[in-house]
């Protein structure tokens, strides 16, 4: 299917690139807090969309805490348009 | 790459071929090569959804999206303080030009680092509580580029200076508040905007729109300091 993402196949991940595209960067803790997941998993997901150049991740400091900020880069928000598009498309065969 | 995956097919079926020689059983799924074949691993999929499961997928990645940016608070005062911040900034802009003495050039850049400092105050205090960081609201809301922000401080400020070279410094006063008013409410409608589009409403402005307006800005300024 046209647009369709293997990456973006997984729910987790079809709802960390939705939120992605929602802000600028986002904290890792409330990313795992939005999602309701482990940190291991988060961890597997962002490192999985990050290999695929679909994420970028930043290590910052807050108040003297490590704290991991995550965005969306521009081919990620181009994949997640063409996978949502492909999604329609499919949902719209049957409407 | 088509030829690293044919060299990756037949190292499989060499090392398949070795395996079954010594009459362990085996089965494709646990060759050892599995991490470098093409074949996906159990999160990718190039499985076509039908479309309940496309529906169902696509509703909840929306939802999740929804939650989050209906969750986004400002802090505590925030449009409150850039409204005073800017109403600040716009009288000693005003006064700067038109008084034309030491003092009130002091005073318009006192103005300026006293809205630079609230806004990255307030900024650092919303990425804090909410942990997240808006390139839109930034540049939009705290910086002045959506449109009706940009109005209303355009605005704010040539009433100002009209009145002040009129002479009527309290008209200036108003034109001012008027002016950080409309730069709050311009923030409140972003936030509005913000939850109903957040996708859309999230990118900044371009660097090139910011330049310039700051340049716009630059040159009205020094164009007010030839004509004193």
């Amino acid at each position: 299917m046209l647009g369709l993402d293997a990456q973006l196949q997984a729910p987790a991940r079809l709802k960390i690139m939705s939120m992605l595209a929602a802000v600028s960067e986002i904290e890792f803790s409330t990313l795992r807090g939005e999602l309701d997941v482990s940190d291991s998993v988060l961890s597997k997901h962002i490192a999985a969309l990050t290999h695929v150049d679909y994420v970028r991740a930043r290590k910052g400091n807050h108040l003297g805490r490590r704290t991991t900020w995550v965005s969306a880069t521009r081919s990620g928000r181009a994949a997640l348009s063409a996978h949502v598009a492909a999604l329609r498309a499919i949902i719209a065969d049957v409407d | 790459m088509a030829e690293d995956l044919v060299a990756e097919d037949v190292v499989a079926e060499d090392v398949d071929a070795r395996r079954v020689a010594s009459g362990r059983r085996l089965t494709r799924v646990n060759l050892q090569s599995w991490k470098v074949s093409p074949r996906l691993s159990n999160m990718e999929s190039n499985h076509v959804p039908n479309p309940a499961d496309a529906s169902a997928a696509l509703d909840e990645a929306l939802r999740s999206r929804a939650r989050l940016a209906a969750g986004l608070q400002l802090p505590p005062w925030f449009s409150v303080s850039i409204g005073l911040a800017v109403a600040v900034q716009i009288l000693t802009a005003a006064v700067g030009p038109i008084i034309h003495t030491a003092a009130s050039w002091a005073a318009l850049a006192a103005g300026a680092l006293l809205f630079a400092a609230v806004a990255g105050a307030q900024l650092a205090r919303f990425r804090r509580l909410n942990g997240v960081w808006i390139g839109g609201l930034v540049n939009r809301v705290v910086l002045g580029a959506a449109p009706a922000a940009s109005l209303a401080y355009g605005a704010g400020l040539a009433g100002a200076l009209w009145a002040g070279f009129a002479g009527q410094w309290w008209l200036s006063a108003v034109c001012s508040a008027a002016g950080g008013a409309g730069y709050v409410a311009g923030s409140r409608r972003w936030l509005r905007r913000y939850r109903s589009d957040p996708r859309a409403n999230t990118p900044a402005e371009s660097l090139w729109w910011i330049a310039a307006m700051f340049a716009l800005a630059g040159a009205l300024l020094v164009l007010l300091v030839l004509e004193r």
